[in-house]
């Protein structure tokens, strides 16, 4: 069953286009990766099919809805990011009892046992609790709400590395148990990779890759070999990037190697080793200004 | 268990943590493997991910599915393990050897000395 | 995972529940505005001198507190259209109508505490000033000689901060449709009536007259709720594409 669907998604804010084009569809119960690079619009993507924002034209639908107004869409989804923000009054306990009267699926037993690992003060309030500790319990509110639509936009910002990995592992048992689609944008991929069955990248307004995860790390190969022995076999292909230290030499390739291809590569004692989604990610959606050293060459030799 | 910063994609890794235990005799012929959510659990990746791995082993007939009770061992999965290691595994550190060699100037010759002299040093090691 | 299928009326009352437990400060800003007003209210007197008798007439009124009361209003329709408040309510389930819904709930359920306790200032007032005075004559309705009064100065009270309320409520949404609304505002309030009045009566004046001289009461409860209805909708039309949590 398809939970989300993009046809022709545009959205325009007054000075810049953000996304153009958008298409794609998200099944049922997958876990997908939304990532890209700074301003690219994955918060606005992910707003609007929270129905927060609306699109400038195409076709958004979201349960078979238009998310924009739909109340069907709110009650089924969640948004968790940095914008949550709760009336001063209510302490952390009183907000989690708000919580539970919203949501249909909330697991309350959860939410407790969470909160208390996490080591909240029922009397705290929200507005005195640091960044980290914000969105350690915007968090929890995000995995007990059991939303079918779990919507999470960088949801580990100011965590330390502990809750990240606790984070991490809570989702996924809590999804074990509790299979639904979410979307998860974040900017450290390699701490999710494993974590993700999509991902969708989203790259100068489209979606530039959506697919299994280890679909995009399979795009590229990393290839290791002796400076002699190596240009050879780069002939034809896509080289994405080279470097040669001493008697080592290595080079990003789009993952494109015919069986012969491949034995003469291990004849010619050339390794070829795996990259990580990463890596891939980082290879595919490179700039046409080529790496931050270019700028410091440029100014060089001015 | 898992090499996690192995740049090997992590469902091949499962399927090799798996084929692990048939070859080491933790996994005998006909026993139960864990199911994709198990996998998923024990090594904190995505269900879809363990999925791919247990496919892998599908695929190759490695193991076997009976509908609705879960994945089990082929009875002759074990064999069929040792032969593919023989020739994937041993082929290629042949190859290696080989490369190496030429590198080196080492003929085959004093390959296969080489090969008998550290057989003796084992032996020797082995009756004392 | 079994979808949910909401009915507004459920979400509304979500919503209106959890600003009731939210803004309970609300109360607060409306003691300390009433007692303000009831304070000024005992100040007011004054005196004549006829020769060698003076009278001394004492006024006392709960003008300013109701006054007050209506400012207070006034500010909570603005308060409820902050950002601050529509991200506290869109952190939860609600779409734009829901969350208008139950902001109007709310706004006409405070105000009808406003009302009421504004109208029983009085009352507080003429007990307070009885207890002074010795001997004063009360030209008011009270609770017990004239109920059918007494009630119709609640409602007409109540309906009032409700108008007020409103009004605060069409302010916010047109601020929040654009921030340059804020002096068009500050001018309206400020300068055209002046500006209006200056050229004799007016319409500021008219307006005043259309609903504070009614004297049907059913003709009043008329006039304001087809008003207050219109403040609502119109706030409603032109922020039902407000995007939010941005």
């Amino acid at each position: 069953m398809t939970v989300i669907e993009f046809h022709n998604v545009k959205k325009s804010f007054k000075f810049n286009t953000v996304l153009n084009d958008l298409n794609f569809t998200i099944e049922k119960d997958v876990l997908t990766g939304i990532i890209g690079r700074n301003g690219v619009g994955k918060s606005t993507l992910m707003k609007i099919i929270a129905g927060f924002i609306k699109e400038s034209s195409g076709d958004v639908q979201v349960f078979g809805e238009h998310p924009f107004n739909s109340l069907k869409v709110s009650a089924n989804s969640i948004f968790i990011d940095d914008t949550m923000s709760f009336p001063e009054k209510l302490n952390l306990t009183d907000i989690l009892r708000e919580a539970k009267r919203f949501y249909s699926n909330w697991d309350a037993p959860l939410a407790e046992r969470l909160f208390e690992y996490f080591s909240f003060h029922p009397n705290a309030h929200y507005s005195q609790l640091s960044k980290g500790k914000k969105n350690t319990f915007n968090a929890i509110i995000g995995i007990a709400a059991h939303c079918p639509l779990t919507i999470f936009d960088e949801p580990t910002n100011g965590m330390d590395t502990a809750v990240r990995k606790d984070f991490y592992r809570a989702l996924l048992k809590d999804y074990l148990a509790h299979p639904r689609t979410i979307l998860l944008s974040i900017h450290h991929l390699e701490e999710i990779e494993d974590l993700l069955e999509d991902i969708l990248l989203i790259h100068n307004g489209t979606a530039h890759f959506h697919g299994p995860i280890t679909e995009l790390q399979e795009m590229y190969v990393k290839l290791v070999g002796h400076p002699q022995h190596l240009p050879v076999h780069l002939t034809n292909k896509k080289v994405k990037e080279q470097k040669t230290t001493g008697l080592s030499s290595e080079a990003i390739v789009e993952n494109k190697f015919s069986t012969e291809e491949k034995a003469r590569l291990t004849e010619d004692g050339i390794k070829i080793i795996p990259v990580s989604a990463n890596d891939a990610y980082l290879q595919l959606t490179k700039g046409t200004k080529g790496g931050i050293d270019d700028v410091f060459d440029r100014t060089a030799t001015h | 268990m898992l090499d996690m910063d192995d740049a090997k994609p992590i469902y091949v890794q499962i399927a090799e943590w798996i084929e692990k235990g048939i070859i080491d005799g933790t996994l005998q012929a006909d026993e139960k493997v864990y199911s994709q959510y198990q996998l998923a659990e024990l090594f904190n990746i995505n269900p879809a991910t363990a999925g791919k791995g247990l496919t892998l082993l599908l695929d190759a007939e490695i193991v076997y599915k009976r509908r609705g009770l879960g994945t089990f061992v082929s009875p002759n999965a074990r064999t069929k393990l040792l032969a593919k290691r023989k020739q994937d595994t041993l082929q290629k550190l042949i190859k290696e050897l080989l490369n190496e060699a030429e590198l080196l100037d080492v003929d085959d010759k004093q390959l296969l000395s080489m090969i008998d002299a550290e057989r003796k040093r084992r032996e020797s090691h082995d009756s004392h | 995972m079994y979808l949910t299928e909401p009915r507004l009326i459920d979400v509304v009352k979500q919503q209106f529940r959890y600003k009731l437990n939210a803004y309970t400060g609300v109360f607060t800003s409306l003691l300390v505005m009433q007692l303000i007003g009831i304070f000024i209210s005992f100040e007011n007197s004054s005196s004549m001198g006829l020769g060698s008798l003076t009278i001394i007439q004492r006024f006392s009124s709960n003008d300013a507190a109701v006054g007050f009361t209506l400012i207070w209003a006034l500010s909570m329709g603005i308060l409820l259209t902050t950002i601050a408040h529509r991200n506290d309510a869109f952190s939860f389930v609600s779409n734009r109508m829901s969350h208008h819904l139950a902001s109007i709930l709310f706004l006409l359920s405070i105000s009808t505490i406003g009302g009421i306790t504004a109208s029983l200032s009085g009352s507080l007032i003429q007990f307070v000033t009885m207890i002074r005075n010795h001997s004063a004559i009360i030209e008011s309705a009270g609770m017990f000689d004239t109920p059918y009064d007494f009630s119709i100065r609640i409602l007409t009270a109540i309906l009032y901060t409700v108008l007020f309320a409103g009004l605060g409520y069409m302010i916010g949404a047109f601020i929040q449709r654009s921030k340059l609304v804020i002096p068009l505002i500050l001018v309206a309030i400020f300068v055209f009536p002046y500006f209006l009045l200056g050229i004799g009566g007016g319409f500021l004046e008219e307006v005043v007259l259309f609903y504070g001289a009614e004297t049907s009461f059913l003709l009043f409860l008329l006039k304001v709720s087809c008003t207050v209805a219109a403040f609502f909708i119109i706030s409603m039309a032109i922020t039902n594409k407000m995007e939010v949590r941005k």
